[in-house]
C-alpha cells in the first residue's frame, strides 16, 4: 500500500451505524446495501477519512488518539474499504487547468461515481473539452443539443442548418431572441454558446442534408455527429447520415422530437454494434406494415403541428446523457446503449421500442466488421 | 362553420371498416366502425374549404343530413375535427401556433381551446430556486405562454453553476440570478412579467413574499437546507390558500427524482408522502446514526437535472390549461442514469392527515 495516496469516501455512498456493532453502506448507484460488523476503531478510521490526508497522516492521527495499532492491521482494513468500494482514490496530480477545473469540478465529481478515481473523472471530462461535435438540425432538439453539451464541455461544434430564425420559433428554440429574427440559425445559437463558454470553437455550415451533400469535410473533422434534422422527415435524414457514417466507424446520434415523435429519445448509433438508421428502418417496415396513412387533406400541414418546449427538451436531454455517457466512458455503451423509446406526455411513461440488428441491413449488414 | 381534419391526425384505413384517426401530437388512436366507405372519403377530404351544405351537395347526401351531423360533432368533440376557429384570431397565435395545437389535442370544442389557452396565457407561476432545474421550467413554460412569473432566489451566478444551470453566461458571473432570468425569458417575449424576490425561502417567509398576489401554480426547486424541508414548508403554505403545486425534485447521483403534483385537497400532499416515506424507510427500529462524511461534495450533472425540468414542465402545462389532468399525482418518479427508465413510486392521500385528511377536518 502506498502510504503518500489521499483516498476519500464515495460520495454516492452513505454510510450508517446500526446498534453500535454494524454498519452499513448504501450503495446510491447501484442501490445495494452491504453489511460489516465493526470495532469501535474502525467507525473512527471511517470518520477521519477526509479526502485531504493520506494515508500515513491519518495512521497518524489515529494512533495519537486511540493508542499505536499495528500498520499491517490499518493497512488490511484500508483495503478492505478500497475493495468494497468504500472510498475512491483523490487525485494530487491533475491534467485540466485551474479553469477548466473550477467550471466543471461538480461535473468531474459527478463522473467520478462511474469511475475507479478521480484523475479517470478529470480524464472524462478532458475526452468531452476535445470533442469535435457535429450537429445537424439546430431546431428546438438540435439546437437544444448544442447548448447542453456546450455547457456540459463539448470544446468544438460543427453547427448546419441552412434556414434562419423566425418569430414563432420563439416558442421553441431555446436559444431565440426577438432581435435574431431572419438571422440564420446557426449564427445566433454560435453566438449564444461562446457566451456560455468563451473556450467553444465553433463551425458553421448552410447546407442542406441531401443525398449529393459533400459531408467529407464534416465527417473529416467531427468526432460524433448528431441527426437532429427532421426535414423533410427523419427516418429519410436519418438514414442519410448512417450511410455516410457507419461505413467510416464515425459514431452518432439520431435524435428524438419531431412531428408525431415529439418527446421520442432518438438512439445512440455505434457502427456495427447498435442498430443503425437503416435497421430501424426494417424493423419499422416490420412492426408498421399495416399502418398507413391515407394522402391528408390540408396543405403545409406542418404550420398547424403540435409541440412543447419540455417534450423537446426530454428528447435532448435524454440524448445528451447517451451521448456523455458514450464520450467519456461512464458505462460501456457497447451494452448499455438504450434503443430508442416514446415518452408519453399523456401517462407519463416510456414506451420502449425493440428494433435489433439487421443482418442484411443495407447500412451495416453483411460480412463481419473487425470491431 | 367549415371542418377541417387537424393537420396533426393522420388515417389510417384499418381494414374491415374501421377507420383510425391517430393523435400525432399526443399519439392517442381514437377507432371507429364506419358504415359506408363514403365515410372514409369525407373525412379524408375534410380540408377547411367546404360549409356543411357544401358537403352535403358534394357528396349528394340529401336526406341524410342527420347522420352527417351526428358524425361531424362526433369527430369534433373528439378533437379530430378543428376547434381552431376561435384561437387563430388572436394576435398571440402566429408566436404560439405549436403551443395552441397541442392543446387542441384535450379540445372538444372551440371554447374548450381558447378557454385553455387563455387560463395559460394569464396565469401566474412561482418558481423557487433558480438552478440547474428551476431555469429551465420558467424558459419552457416562458416559451409555452405562461406570462407571469415570481422568481424566488438570493443567488447571484457563479462560475460553477455554468455547466449545468441554463440561462447563464460567462458575462453573467456576478449578477443576481433572478435577475439575468428576467432578462432571458424577456427574450422570448417582452411583454413577460416578472416579480424578482432576491431572499432564501424560510419557513415562514412565503406568506409576507406573496402577500395578496394571486398564484395559480408553485413550483419547489429550492435546496437549502434541503429539498424535503423546503417542500415542507412550500407544501403547507400552498394547502393553507390552495395553491397547486409541484414538489420539483433534484437528484441523488445517478437517480433524478422526480417530485409529486399536488391538488390540494384532491390529491396526496407533501405531508401525506411524508407519512408513507417514513414508514417505507424505517430500519426495524434499531438506532441507527448516519457517519458523516468529510468534504462531501455531491456531483452534479446538467442533463440529469433538465429531464426532471423537461418533466415539470409538461405538467405544469397541464395543471394551467386547468382541463388537463396532471399524471404525477399521488406517485413520484425516479429516472435512473444506468437503465434510462422512469419508475414511479405510488402514494396514497391519507384520510388521517394533518394538512389534508379528511377525518380531522
Ligand atoms: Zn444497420
Ligand atoms: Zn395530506
Amino acid at each position: 500500500m502506498d502510504w503518500g495516496k489521499i483516498y476519500k469516501i464515495k460520495d454516492s455512498v452513505d454510510i450508517y451505524l446500526v446498534d453500535e456493532t454494524y454498519i452499513v453502506a448504501y450503495f446510491m448507484n447501484t442501490r445495494q446495501k452491504k453489511k460489516f460488523r465493526v470495532s469501535n476503531g474502525s467507525v473512527h478510521i471511517i470518520e477521519i477519512i477526509d479526502g485531504i490526508n493520506n494515508i500515513e497522516n491519518i495512521y497518524n492521527t489515529y494512533c495519537l488518539k486511540n493508542g499505536t495499532i499495528s500498520r499491517k492491521g490499518f493497512s488490511t482494513f484500508f483495503n478492505c474499504l478500497l475493495k468494497s468500494g468504500l472510498i475512491i482514490e483523490k487525485s494530487q496530480k491533475h491534467i485540466l487547468s485551474s479553469s477548466e477545473l473550477k467550471r466543471f469540478n461538480r461535473q468531474i465529481n459527478y463522473f467520478s461515481e462511474f469511475l475507479s478515481s478521480e484523475l479517470a473523472a478529470e480524464k472524462a471530462q478532458k475526452k468531452l473539452l476535445n470533442s469535435v461535435v457535429a450537429i445537424w438540425g439546430c431546431g428546438a432538439v438540435g439546437g437544444n443539443l448544442a447548448v447542453q453539451l456546450a455547457m456540459a464541455g463539448v470544446g468544438t461544434f460543427i453547427l448546419i442548418d441552412p434556414d434562419v430564425v423566425e418569430e414563432s420559433d420563439c416558442s421553441r428554440h431555446v436559444y431565440f431572441k426577438q432581435e435574431s429574427v431572419g438571422d440564420k440559425k446557426v449564427e445566433s445559437l454560435a453566438d449564444y454558446i461562446k457566451s456560455i463558454n468563451p473556450a467553444i470553437k465553433t463551425y458553421i455550415s448552410y447546407q442542406w442534408l441531401h443525398p449529393n451533400a459533400d459531408l467529407s469535410e464534416i465527417l473529416k473533422k467531427a468526432t460524433f455527429l448528431i441527426d437532429a434534422a427532421d426535414e423533410p422527415y427523419l427516418g429519410y435524414t436519418a438514414n442519410l447520415i448512417s450511410q455516410n457514417c457507419v461505413p467510416i466507424k464515425l459514431p452518432h446520434y439520431i435524435a428524438g422530437g419531431f412531428d408525431a415523435h415529439l418527446a421520442s429519445t432518438g438512439e445512440l448509433i455505434i457502427p456495427y454494434i447498435t442498430p443503425c438508421a437503416g435497421c430501424y428502418s426494417t424493423y419499422f417496415e416490420r412492426v408498421l406494415s399495416d399502418w398507413k396513412p391515407e394522402h391528408h387533406p390540408i396543405k403545409n400541414r406542418e404550420k398547424e403541428m403540435g409541440g412543447l418546449a419540455a417534450m423537446s427538451l426530454f428528447s435532448s436531454s435524454f440524448a445528451c446523457i447517451e451521448i456523455i455517457k458514450y464520450i467519456c466512458g461512464l458505462k460501456d455503451m457497447k451494452v448499455a446503449y438504450k434503443p430508442r423509446a416514446e415518452f408519453l406526455f399523456n401517462g407519463m411513461k416510456l414506451f420502449n421500442l425493440t428494433p435489433s440488428k439487421d443482418p442484411n441491413c443495407k447500412i451495416c449488414g453483411g460480412a463481419d466488421h473487425e470491431l | 362553420m367549415n371542418y377541417k381534419l387537424r393537420s396533426s391526425v393522420s388515417i389510417v384505413d384499418s381494414g374491415g371498416n374501421v377507420l383510425e384517426f391517430f393523435k400525432t401530437n399526443t399519439r392517442k388512436s381514437i377507432k371507429i366502425h364506419v358504415k359506408s366507405p363514403m365515410i372514409k372519403n369525407i373525412v379524408t377530404h375534410l380540408d377547411g374549404n367546404l360549409s356543411f351544405n357544401e358537403i352535403v351537395q358534394c357528396y349528394n347526401l340529401q336526406g341524410e343530413e342527420q347522420q352527417l351531423a351526428i358524425l361531424l360533432s362526433y369527430l369534433k368533440e373528439k378533437s379530430i375535427i378543428s376547434n381552431d376557429a376561435l384561437v387563430k384570431d388572436r394576435e398571440d397565435y402566429f408566436k404560439y401556433r405549436r403551443i395552441i395545437h397541442f392543446l387542441e389535442d384535450y379540445a372538444h370544442s372551440d371554447e374548450l381551446l381558447l378557454e385553455m389557452w387563455k387560463n395559460i396565457r394569464k396565469s401566474t407561476v412561482m418558481i423557487i430556486g433558480l438552478g440547474a432545474v428551476g431555469n429551465w421550467v420558467a424558459l419552457n413554460l416562458a416559451q409555452s405562454g405562461v406570462s407571469n412569473f415570481i422568481l424566488m432566489d438570493k443567488d447571484i451566478v457563479d462560475i460553477t453553476n455554468l455547466h449545468r444551470q441554463i440561462a447563464f453566461t460567462a458575462a453573467d458571473i456576478g449578477k443576481s440570478k433572478s435577475t439575468v432570468i428576467a432578462r432571458y425569458i424577456n427574450h422570448f417575449d417582452p411583454s413577460i412579467h416578472v416579480l424578482e424576490i432576491k431572499q432564501d425561502l424560510t419557513e415562514n417567509n412565503l406568506c409576507a413574499v406573496v402577500g395578496e398576489k394571486n398564484v395559480d401554480l408553485i413550483i419547489n426547486c429550492a435546496d437549502k437546507p434541503n429539498v424535503d424541508i423546503t417542500s415542507r414548508w412550500v407544501g403547507k403554505y400552498c394547502m393553507k390558500r390552495r395553491i397547486p403545486h409541484i414538489v420539483g425534485g433534484g437528484y441523488n447521483l445517478h437517480l433524478s427524482l422526480i417530485g409529486q403534483t399536488v391538488i390540494p385537497f384532491e390529491s396526496a400532499c407533501v405531508n401525506c408522502f411524508e407519512e408513507q416515506l417514513k414508514e417505507k424507510n424505517s430500519l426495524d427500529g434499531l438506532t441507527v446514526k448516519r457517519l458523516d462524511t468529510k468534504n462531501r461534495k455531491i456531483g452534479s450533472f446538467g442533463p440529469m437535472c433538465s429531464i426532471i425540468a423537461s418533466m415539470i414542465g409538461m405538467e405544469a402545462i397541464k395543471v394551467l390549461s386547468s382541463h388537463i389532468p396532471p399524471d404525477n399525482v399521488n406517485r413520484r418518479g425516479e429516472f435512473d442514469i444506468n437503465t434510462m427508465n422512469l419508475k414511479y413510486q405510488e402514494f396514497n392521500r391519507l384520510s388521517t392527515c394533518e394538512w389534508c385528511g379528511y377525518e380531522k377536518n
